[in-house]
């Protein structure tokens, strides 16, 4: 079950928002050993704001099985804070262009169909909220994998060796045409998003 | 015999590569343009003592990719 999510501090999914702040710690800094921040076994940082969106894929256990975040660019964004120099052209900053990061797999789903949900749930989310861009820092070869499936990337610098590995930033649309073209990859035939948690004073204005 | 040394280096070849990498970008050759990335990079890394080894999961995704170009 795919989840959207506004707000790292949304006060209706505190408990699902912790378990994917968990998730995170265990991929990221646990699982690949990155040297970033993390509390009591929690994984979040600066960019996880009251205006960050998630998208958390939830298996029938109730555990979080994927997740990604996704931050408006015309908010601080790590690409734009971190690693501006991996960009050769103007740095994105719109409330139509997402940054998408800490993109979460547990390691033994990485073969299942959590991917392509949650592929499906980012271009849902997207035109759900009317954005219609997202760039990112991304290994290589993950790209290479993503323009395979038919993602129509742009890189928009050169590569360069991060840990040893050699990451791009590239940026991508999100359509209705990709939604339907990664529907039918994955052999998805509709929504995947099924609970929608906006923050209560989003709810508040929308009564 | 006097040799003239070629009016080719590493930096040179390195401006070629980027002139078509911006050529691949500005025409929508994504896939191209990442090889040619790639190709600056290890560039970059090669110091010419033979140490530069590409990594072997992009070598066996390139192989898998061109395996299903052949079959279509």
């Amino acid at each position: 079950m795919v989840q959207l999510i506004v707000g790292a501090t949304n006060p209706t999914c505190r408990v699902l928002l912790a378990k994917m702040f968990r998730h995170r710690y265990e991929i990221f800094v646990k699982e690949k050993g990155w040297d970033i921040k993390s509390y009591n076994g929690l994984e979040f940082d600066q960019y996880d704001t009251p205006e960050t969106i998630y998208v958390v894929d939830v298996d029938g256990d109730g555990n979080v099985a994927a997740s990604t975040r996704m931050v408006y660019t015309d908010q601080p964004f790590m690409l734009a804070d971190i690693f501006s120099h991996m960009f050769e052209c103007e740095i994105p900053r719109n409330r139509e262009c997402w940054e998408l990061t800490r993109g979460a797999m547990s390691k033994h789903l990485r073969r299942s169909g959590h991917y392509g949900r949650i592929q499906c749930a980012l271009l849902e989310a997207a035109l759900l909220f009317g954005v219609n861009k997202a760039c990112g820092l991304f290994s290589v070869e993950l790209l290479m994998s993503k323009i395979r499936f038919g993602l129509d990337a742009k890189p928009l610098g050169q590569p360069q060796m991060i840990d040893g590995e050699p990451h791009v930033a590239a940026g991508f649309p999100l359509n209705g045409e990709m939604l339907e073209r990664t529907r039918a990859l994955f052999k998805l035939k509709g929504p995947v998003i099924e609970h929608i948690h906006t923050m209560p004073a989003q709810r508040k204005a929308a009564a | 015999m006097r040799r003239t040394p070629p009016p080719y280096d590493d930096k040179w070849a390195i401006a070629r590569l980027r002139e078509v990498w911006e050529w691949a970008v500005a025409t929508n050759r994504h896939f191209v343009a990442y090889l040619l990335g790639m190709a600056i990079l290890a560039f970059e890394l090669d110091t010419g003592d033979r140490k530069f080894k590409p990594s072997q999961p992009r070598a066996t995704d390139m192989a898998e990719h061109l395996a299903q170009t052949k079959n279509k």
